[in-house]
């Protein structure tokens, strides 16, 4: 589903990622995980097509993003590490705009918006305008939006930062239906306990380059680990 | 403690006096000094001169024994200031409450709390109130056709009654803002409706001032009919019993204000925890557009969201239609004077008013900042499978939409109005129609070629850009150069052929940007 391959990123002197390769197949959720500056949120935007890379490829469903952007955005959707809906819409009214774009039929967006603004809660505030929004409202909102046209691959940056318990509870659960749909995920994570509470495989980032991937017990297990895994809890 | 909650109020309604929004910085002492030395110099020196200037003009009637038609017609105007200036405000600082829940967990009584509120709008009105008010009761002093301890009486009373006033409207604005969806239209309305009152004044209020000052009897009737205003005149003649009547009604109307605005306050906290009415899915979600016309409905909700963006960018629109209703009731007016002016060449007034059309066309520029308006939140735009053209037209199409039927319609009513030959008529249409499009892929152009997106208050790429700054100078220039070369050579050539040849010119340049915006403009979105 997403093929990167040989990936570098750099911010002026600074590389951000460093020659990743990293493979997420269909109905695997793959979770990015390392300190702050590791380039978690920097491989989630060039995957996404937000910031453009220096070096390397990536594929999503076959299609080089480089080549094809349009027909690669068309089969995922992003969500941000601060999620930041237009303020000048309602909720309603951004949903509606991101259903319009995905080319999302009427009867489709109704019963979506429904089903996802009911399992997020956020069904009364939807006529409100965005910029009334607190956070954690946003970033629901934001998730609805990404599922919105269903897409095959969601590129997620922290998704669970900001939310409460039982959207937390919400998003584990529509994560792991999509996988089990054939769907795949790519998110990060601040901790190593957040990518065991959502299974899959976890890769362990440090400065722009993978360090280790495999399941969250693996990486425990292995002794060459212990100090990078430690400090990673001790600055969550 | 109520003295501290007014201070409150207070800093919360010259905040930005004491806090720099674009900076979010605290100003310091000097910098909040110079503006409260701004704002004091405003209402003193340019409202309180311009407002002494019509007491002034009034004077004749203190003269002629008639100083409570003096204080009655400058108390009507007083009033009329004093409610326009802190009605806004009222609602903001009595209405709109988003510290009612942190005010109620605090030990503090409702009554102080609503106490303060009052007393803050009614510190506002007198000051805007006093700028009619002090002049009037210093020009009565001086002409000493009044009572002076009266017309001190009559400054408080009219005070008094713009407090009432004030929120009683501010309560009326807070009913129709909870029901509109697009306040940022209601604001830029009432802006204009303020600059349409202003312009009355300013041109008619002369002519109107010397009509009651030669025959006042016909108003004095008028307003001893209607009682109000004269019992004002009479106070501020220093008649204790108007006084007295006025105080007591003023009074009576403060404290039922006080009773509904502390029931509201204490209500609030009942309905606070409330749900907002369920979303009726079916009618908000059942339009669906194309990405195209998404994106264009996007740029558009954008521009309607912000007052600031619309009064900046987009005067031009209202000015362009309000210009078409001019010429269809001033055009003969017009057609008399235009064609004697600048020699007097064949031409001339068609080329002045082509000149006129596409230099209100210039003032619309929302194109510009479009692009560094995507700011922080590009990342949505980015990660849509929509291309960089799309993004781009819909900007131009939006500018295009506020600006070409307006031009269109002030052209065909210069066409109807004025006595024009049949080519001429052709180019008022035509030459505006090219000149928006053109300015439109200027902004655009400008707005991609400074871009920023580090912006954190939306004021800096509205109005403090350079892409916007350079698109109106380069607008006014182009259209300076087409009404001055008209006058200078251009007629020469006669004046269909002129405009022809400029709204070539103009259709050429605008085709090459547009090319540019297609192409590298779209590779320049893509890399910001």
């Amino acid at each position: 589903m997403l093929n990167i391959e040989h990936l570098t990123k750099r911010y002026g002197d600074k590389t951000a990622v460093d020659d990743l390769t990293l493979r997420v197949a269909p109905g695997e959720l793959c979770t990015l995980i390392g300190p702050g500056g590791a380039g978690k949120s920097a491989v989630l935007r060039a995957a996404a097509g937000v910031r453009p890379f220096d070096g390397g490829s990536i594929r999503i469903g076959g299609i080089d993003l480089r080549a094809d952007p349009i027909a690669c955005k068309r089969s995922f959707a992003y969500l941000p590490d601060v999620p930041d809906p237009y303020e000048f819409m309602t909720g309603a009214g951004y949903l509606n705009f991101i259903a319009d774009v995905f080319a999302v039929s009427a009867a489709d967006r109704q019963a979506r918006v429904r089903r996802l603004a009911d399992a997020f809660a956020l069904s009364d505030a939807l006529d409100q305008p965005v910029a009334a929004y607190p956070l954690e409202a946003r970033q629901r909102l934001s998730l609805i939006a990404a599922w919105l046209h269903e897409p095959r691959l969601l590129l997620m940056d922290e998704p669970f930062a900001l939310l409460d318990q039982k959207s937390a509870q919400t998003l584990r659960r529509m994560l792991r239906e999509l996988c089990a749909q054939g769907g795949a995920v790519l998110l990060s994570a601040r901790t190593l306990e957040t990518a065991e509470s959502l299974g899959g495989t976890v890769a362990l980032l440090r400065d722009g380059k993978l360090l280790r991937l495999g399941a969250a017990e693996e990486l425990r297990a292995d002794p060459s680990l212990k100090k990078p895994l430690r400090e990673l809890e001790e600055k969550a | 403690m109520t003295g501290l909650l007014l201070r409150k109020q207070l800093a919360d309604i010259f905040r930005t006096y004491l806090y720099d929004p674009v900076r979010k910085t605290a100003r310091t002492r000097a910098g909040t000094i110079l503006c409260f030395v701004f704002f004091f110099l405003l209402l003193g020196g340019f409202l309180g001169v311009f407002f002494g200037g019509v007491a002034r003009k009034l004077s004749p009637l203190l003269a002629a024994g008639r100083g409570w038609l003096f204080f009655a017609l400058l108390g009507l105007l007083a009033v009329f200031v004093g409610v326009f200036g802190s009605t806004f405000n009222t609602y903001t600082s009595v209405f709109l409450t988003p510290d009612d829940d942190l005010l109620r967990a605090l030990p503090l009584r409702a009554d102080a709390v609503v106490l303060s509120r009052m007393l803050s709008v009614f510190v506002l009105g007198l000051l805007y109130s006093a700028t009619v008010t002090v002049p009037a009761v210093i020009r009565g002093a001086l002409t000493g056709g009044g009572s002076l301890p009266g017309s001190l009486v009559w400054l408080l009373l009219i005070a008094l009654l713009v407090h009432a006033l004030s929120c009683a409207l501010g309560w009326v604005v807070a009913q129709i803002t909870a029901r509109l969806r697009n306040k940022s239209l209601v604001t830029a309305f009432v802006a204009l409706v303020f600059i349409a009152v202003y312009l009355f004044f300013f041109f008619k209020g002369d002519a109107l001032i010397e009509r009651i000052v030669a025959a006042p009897d016909g108003f004095a009737a008028g307003l001893r009919a209607a009682l109000v205003p004269y019992l004002f005149g009479l106070a501020a003649m220093g008649d204790g019993r108007s006084a007295a009547i006025l105080f007591a009604s003023a009074a009576l109307l403060g404290v039922l204000c006080w009773l509904a605005l502390r029931r509201g306050f204490v209500r609030r906290s009942d309905a606070a925890g409330l749900p907002a009415e369920e979303t009726r899915f079916s009618r908000a979600f059942h339009t669906v557009r194309s990405p195209e016309r998404a994106l264009l409905g996007k740029e558009l909700r954008r521009f309607t969201a912000s007052g600031l963006y619309m009064m900046n960018c987009g005067l031009g629109t209202v000015l362009l239609v309000a210009g078409g209703v001019v010429l269809l009731v001033k055009g003969a007016a017009l057609a008399e004077v235009l064609p004697q002016t600048f020699g007097g060449h064949p031409g001339t007034m068609a080329a002045l008013v082509c000149t006129a059309v596409c230099m209100i066309v210039s003032s619309n520029n929302m194109a510009a900042p479009s692009v560094s308006l995507e700011g922080r939140q590009l990342w949505i735009l980015r990660s849509l499978p929509v291309t960089a053209r799309q993004i781009l037209r819909a900007k131009l199409a939006m500018q295009l939409r506020l600006t070409l039927l307006p031009a269109l319609f002030c052209g065909l009513c210069a066409a109807i109005a004025l006595p024009l030959t049949l080519g001429e008529r052709l180019m008022l249409l035509l030459v505006p129609a090219v000149y928006a499009l053109f300015t439109a892929c200027f902004a655009l152009f400008m707005g991609l070629h400074r871009p920023n997106l580090a912006w954190r208050h939306e004021l800096v790429p509205i109005r403090q850009s350079g892409s916007v700054v350079a698109t109106l100078l380069v607008g006014c220039t182009y259209t300076l150069a087409l009404g001055g070369l008209y006058l200078w050579i251009g007629w020469r050539l006669g004046s269909v052929p002129y405009f022809a040849l400029f709204a070539a010119l103009t259709l050429a340049l605008a085709a090459l940007l547009l090319r540019w915006i297609d192409r590298r403009g779209a590779a320049v979105f893509d890399a910001l």
